[in-house]
């Protein structure tokens, strides 16, 4: 199953998206602090990193950044409520807020199925239609 | 005296017996007794007579014998200061006359004891018993005194006399001198020394009134102390100004005879008694035109009173300071002609009625190259001076102006000694002498320079015409009352007007689309002469506006006011200004609605995707699904709204000038949607 680990400071958020993906079947690792986040990704493997853009402590695609520094086959997918000029240049693909959960899966599949710079074994039972 | 002599002889010659002798000469005796009494009586008439004539005559008449005096009478006395004539008995003549007399009265005293030619009557100067002197006329003869000869002299006083004369040729002298042009320092100090030696003891001064008409100057005063002169330079007339101050001011002789009790002088009082002045009189100098000049005035050192000889002295004195006075004045005024004309950067020169030159001034040779001794008496049309055209006007106008007509000045051309040419404009003067046409004088001004000037200024005026006729900015002046006198395409065509002529009816206070405008500018112009930079707004010819920035300056000249100004039409740059006004209000509003579109879009989120999970778990058709999809639908529209905000934050690339504002920020595009 894809770990997907979700940061954001809004708790809100934070939930509905873990509730989302879970309901879909992907293993959610939840935090609204990119440090923790930054750790966790060191204790297990992390497939995909669905990080807010804006937040107080560190931006998001600095934690993308400092994350593939150390697990460079983790997928990225930004979100922001912003316009999102700053994630467009970044080059990970981005979500603009707000979104349903359909939207949301659709384009963290999307992301996943991305080949692999290192041509990792496709992960068996992705996440089911319904 | 020879009487008695006569008689003793006739006694002698009678004869007859003794008793008849004795009889007849006792008869004799008595008859002699009584001749000699009758005689002697009238012998004493005679001397009575005599002394009587002597005593009392006017002349002076003396007897001496060898210049010791043997009998004087009381006029001689009193005219050499003695108390009576018996004072004079005894006393040598010799020491009453000058050396020079002494040697020349003595040769005559020689000649005529000697019987040889002397005249018989003479003049001398003489000395009186208290020092001053007289001049006398003398009449001698021979006469018997005592038994032996002596000199009768007779004496008459005619000092006055040669006063008079003296002071006749001292008038000449300086008459001649002031013929001679001798400084007028030098002059007025010679006359003050010639008065002063017509006179015992007094001390003239001469004070010239300054041009101010305001205060006198020190003129001559060679006998006065030094410093009072210095203290006395300079003062300023008035009323009561010592003698000569207030003799100036009043024009009218001023005699303080006791300068310490004067009161005019009680200002320099203290000045004068310091160097001993104790009186003085002063008399204005005053000009033909009765202008006041200066004064005369004589000083003593004892108080005293002016006497006729004293007021005939100052009448004389104040004459010839005032011929000296104006002859000086005069001849200054003719040097100074003379320099003018001689330093004068025009030519001038006199003809006579030949066309002869008479006079031809530097100035004239620096411009012909001819020396005045080349030209002078040489007629004007045989010089070569002048190019044919030129001297045909020359030969007419000099006959026209010859018959008394006013000639204007006329441009002629003349000819240098070097042949160049020089443009000259001349004017013609009649001179007249003594009524009669004399000649002609001539000034000719060399208008190079003048000529060079009036073509730069055709030019810069055509400039200045260009300048005004194609500027791009409109120029006008307008009146004081605001109408509009003159303007230049450029403004025409601002104010959508077909041409400046098409405004002449235009007043500039209907221009002005906020009357205000225009009050402002005229403040502005009542304490500026010049106002720069002023934005008014203009209306057109078609009623539309424009925005105008103003120079305009305030203008006088003579009684006559305006205001010239230059327009621009700023249109553009106010619209440009309005619409970078309105592009930062819009950004400040784009970056609130971003601010806000990021804080609807996280709780935006969290509901939209709690509405999903809540209508999935609710059956198909159900009255809970229905009003979960309408909540979710107002999600949607929220949504939307979000992301045109978000469009804002473009909003700088779509503003240009004639598009509308974005969707989202345009109130009725909002709610129509």
């Amino acid at each position: 199953v894809p770990a997907i680990l979700v940061v954001d400071d809004e708790d809100d958020i934070r939930s509905f998206i873990q509730a989302a993906l879970e309901e879909r079947g992907y293993r959610v690792l939840a935090t609204r602090d990119p440090q923790h986040a930054l750790r966790i990704a060191t204790q297990e493997p992390i497939h995909l990193l669905l990080t807010d853009v804006v937040m107080p402590l560190m931006k998001g695609t600095e934690l993308a950044r400092r994350l593939q520094a150390f697990s460079p086959s983790t997928r990225v997918l930004l979100m922001s409520a912003y316009t999102l000029l700053e994630a467009t240049a970044s080059g990970y693909t981005n979500l603009a807020k707000p979104f349903t959960a359909d939207t949301l899966a659709e384009r963290v599949q999307h992301v996943l199925d991305q080949p692999s710079p290192f041509a990792r074994p496709r992960p068996q039972g992705g996440p089911s239609d319904g | 005296m020879a009487k008695p002599g006569r008689a003793s002889r006739k006694t002698r010659s009678t004869a007859g017996g003794e008793l008849h002798a004795l009889r007849t000469r006792a008869a004799a005796l008595a008859r002699r007794a009584a001749a000699l009494r009758v005689a002697q009586a009238a012998l004493r008439e005679s001397e009575a007579r005599y002394r009587t004539l002597s005593d009392r005559s006017i002349q002076g008449i003396c007897i001496h014998r060898d210049f010791i005096i043997l009998f004087a009478n009381p006029a001689l006395a009193t005219m050499f200061g003695f108390e009576s004539p018996e004072a004079l008995l005894g006393l040598d003549l010799r020491r009453a006359l000058a050396l020079d007399e002494r040697t020349r009265l003595e040769g005559y005293h020689a000649a005529r004891l000697h019987g040889e030619a002397a005249p018989l009557r003479y003049e001398c100067e003489a000395t009186r018993h208290d020092g001053t002197r007289i001049w006398v006329e003398v009449m001698a003869s021979i006469v018997s005194w005592a038994g032996k000869p002596a000199v009768l002299g007779t004496v008459v006083d005619i000092t006055a006399r040669k006063r008079v004369e003296g002071l006749a040729a001292a008038q000449v002298r300086v008459l001649e001198m002031i013929g001679s042009n001798v400084p007028l320092p030098r002059l007025l100090e010679e006359l003050t020394r010639t008065i002063e030696a017509h006179a015992d003891g007094m001390l003239a001064s001469i004070l010239l009134l300054d041009e101010d008409g305001l205060h006198l100057r020190h003129g001559a005063a060679p006998s006065l102390p030094e410093p009072y002169v210095r203290a006395i330079d300079g003062i300023a007339i008035g009323p009561s100004v010592g003698s000569c101050g207030t003799a100036a001011y009043l024009r009218e002789p001023t005699v303080a005879s006791k300068i310490q009790c004067d009161p005019r002088w009680a200002d320099y009082r203290d000045l004068a008694l310091a160097h001993g002045l104790q009186a003085c009189w002063s008399t204005p100098i005053t000009s033909a035109d009765d202008r006041v000049l200066g004064t005369f005035a004589l000083y003593y050192r004892e108080p005293r009173e002016p006497g006729l000889w004293e007021l005939k002295l100052i009448e004389i004195a104040t004459r010839l300071a005032r011929i000296a006075i104006e002859h000086h004045r005069t001849e200054e005024e003719r040097a100074s002609l003379a320099e003018l004309v001689r330093e004068a950067p025009d030519a001038i020169v006199s003809v006579d009625t030949q066309g002869r030159f008479r006079t031809f001034n530097p100035a004239a040779e620096r411009m012909s190259g001819y020396r005045a001794g080349e030209i002078i008496g040489t007629p004007f049309s045989e010089v070569g001076l002048l190019d044919a055209p030129s001297l045909a006007r020359a030969a007419h106008n000099f006959q026209r102006a010859l018959a008394g007509e006013h000639r204007h000045p006329s441009e002629l051309t003349i000819v240098r000694k070097d042949g160049s040419l020089l443009p000259l404009e001349a004017n013609l003067r009649l001179i007249r002498r003594d009524g009669d046409v004399a000649g002609m004088q001539v000034t000719l001004r060399d208008v190079t320079n003048r000529r060079q000037a009036e073509a730069a200024l055709r030019a810069s005026a055509e400039r200045y015409r260009l300048l005004f006729e194609r500027n791009l900015a409109g120029v006008f002046r307008v009146g004081s009352d605001g109408r509009l006198l003159e303007c230049n395409p450029a403004l025409a065509q601002l104010l959508g007007y077909p041409s400046p002529e098409s405004m002449r009816a235009i007043n500039a206070r209907d221009l002005y689309v906020d009357p205000a405008d225009r009050q402002r500018l005229l403040a502005r112009l009542q304490s500026d002469e010049t106002v720069t930079n002023h934005e008014v707004r203009w209306r057109r010819a078609d009623s539309t506006t424009v925005w105008v920035l103003l120079n305009v300056r305030q203008m006088v000249e003579g009684i006559s006011t305006w205001r010239e100004g230059i327009a621009i039409d700023i249109t553009d740059r106010k619209r440009a200004e309005e619409a970078a006004r309105e592009a930062a209000a819009l950004r400040t509003v784009a970056h609130l609605a971003n601010a806000a579109a990021h804080e609807i879009n996280n709780p935006l989120t969290t509901v939209i995707g709690r509405l999903d999970m809540l209508a999935q778990r609710l059956p198909d058709g159900s009255k809970e699904r229905d009003l979960v999809a309408k909540a979710r639908a107002a999600s949607d529209r929220i949504r939307e709204m979000v992301t045109r905000m978000h469009q804002i934050t473009r909003i700088e690339y779509l503003i240009g000038p004639d598009e509308g504002l974005p969707p989202i920020l345009d109130l009725r595009k909002s709610s129509d949607d």
